[in-house]
């Protein structure tokens, strides 16, 4: 009878510490998959930062029409494609889009360019977002009002 | 009777403890496995990513420092293209001459008119880096990392950064 008991009282210790075990198991699984995720979030800022602030500085030294494989929108916007590795990709393979937005604003002395960039992924959420302004003096080409 | 009994006497008191020990094994190795796997991969990621966004902040960085007219310039010396950021001094001028060897973006602080020697500080490690000036001002470099990808690095000068 003695035996019996202590039989089950191990059997019972030991089921006792795999549902301990695998509970954190769980939760460690969930952990890592959390960290890739981060790390690929992360990479793809990284990268989102690099080519958002590279077309803005094309904007500031060439004006729009500097910009190549843009995808004229109907609200005045362009759109940039690009594939999982941040490579340019057509409207269909692409894995992010960049939306610049250039709104020129006519001042006294010049032209007022405030210019944004928003990289988004596939789903739809937000990457990566500048947002900035370029002042262009008349005396520079910009038309004053 | 009594070997019936003593047969699941066996099954319930040690088969049954060690299967799960084993099973308890399996699945601490996989975790492991899987731990160390998501590890490696985080840290290939870090490690392809770190150097050329190193190299781009580097080079955002000195370049907005020096945005003047007549301060950054390109240049090809022994072989080696660089990019040139002249300084002024009291009674000198300095260059910061950034440049790619040996799969490190270096940079040397010399007297304008020493003559290119590879003896500068390292910056990132990355494979190449190509570096481009229009006229237009608009200087633009293309930073390859260790693993291959592809960072572009575009920034407008004052003035096209020339006199």
């Amino acid at each position: 009878m003695k035996k019996r008991y202590r039989n089950t009282a191990f059997l019972v210790e030991l089921l006792v510490n795999i549902l301990v075990f695998s509970i954190s198991c769980a939760i460690l699984v969930g952990l890592f998959g959390k960290a890739g995720q981060i790390a690929r979030d992360t990479h793809a800022e990284n990268f989102a930062g690099a080519e958002a602030q590279s077309l803005i500085e094309i904007v500031k030294a060439r004006g729009v029409q500097g910009l190549e494989d843009a995808d004229a929108q109907p609200d005045g916007s362009l759109l940039f494609y690009y594939d999982e590795d941040w490579q340019p990709a057509s409207g269909a393979d692409a894995a992010y889009t960049i939306r610049l937005v250039v709104r020129d604003e006519a001042t006294v002395a010049g032209v007022l360019s405030h210019l944004s960039a928003v990289a988004e992924s596939r789903d739809g959420a937000e990457v990566f977002s500048i947002a900035t302004a370029s002042y262009q003096p008349a005396s520079a080409g910009g038309d004053a009002l | 009777m009594q070997v019936k009994k003593n047969r699941s006497g066996v099954v319930a008191g040690i088969m049954l403890p060690m299967g799960l020990i084993c099973l308890f094994a399996f699945c601490s190795l996989a975790l492991a496995l899987m731990g160390g796997q998501a590890y490696k991969q985080i840290q290939a990621g870090v490690d392809d990513s770190f150097g050329s966004t190193v190299a781009a902040s580097y080079l955002r960085t000195k370049l907005s420092q020096n945005n003047q007219p007549g301060v950054v310039s390109l240049r090809t010396e022994a072989g080696v293209d660089m990019l040139v950021i002249r300084t002024e001094g009291a009674q000198t001028v300095y260059e910061s001459r950034i440049y790619v060897s040996d799969g490190r973006l270096m940079e040397s602080f010399v007297p304008a008119d020493d003559p290119f020697s590879d003896n500068g500080i390292k910056i990132a490690e990355i494979t190449s880096c190509t570096f481009a000036l229009a006229d237009d001002g608009l200087f633009s470099a293309e930073i390859v990392s260790v693993a291959g990808a592809v960072t572009p690095v575009s920034f407008a000068l004052t003035e096209g950064g020339r006199v």
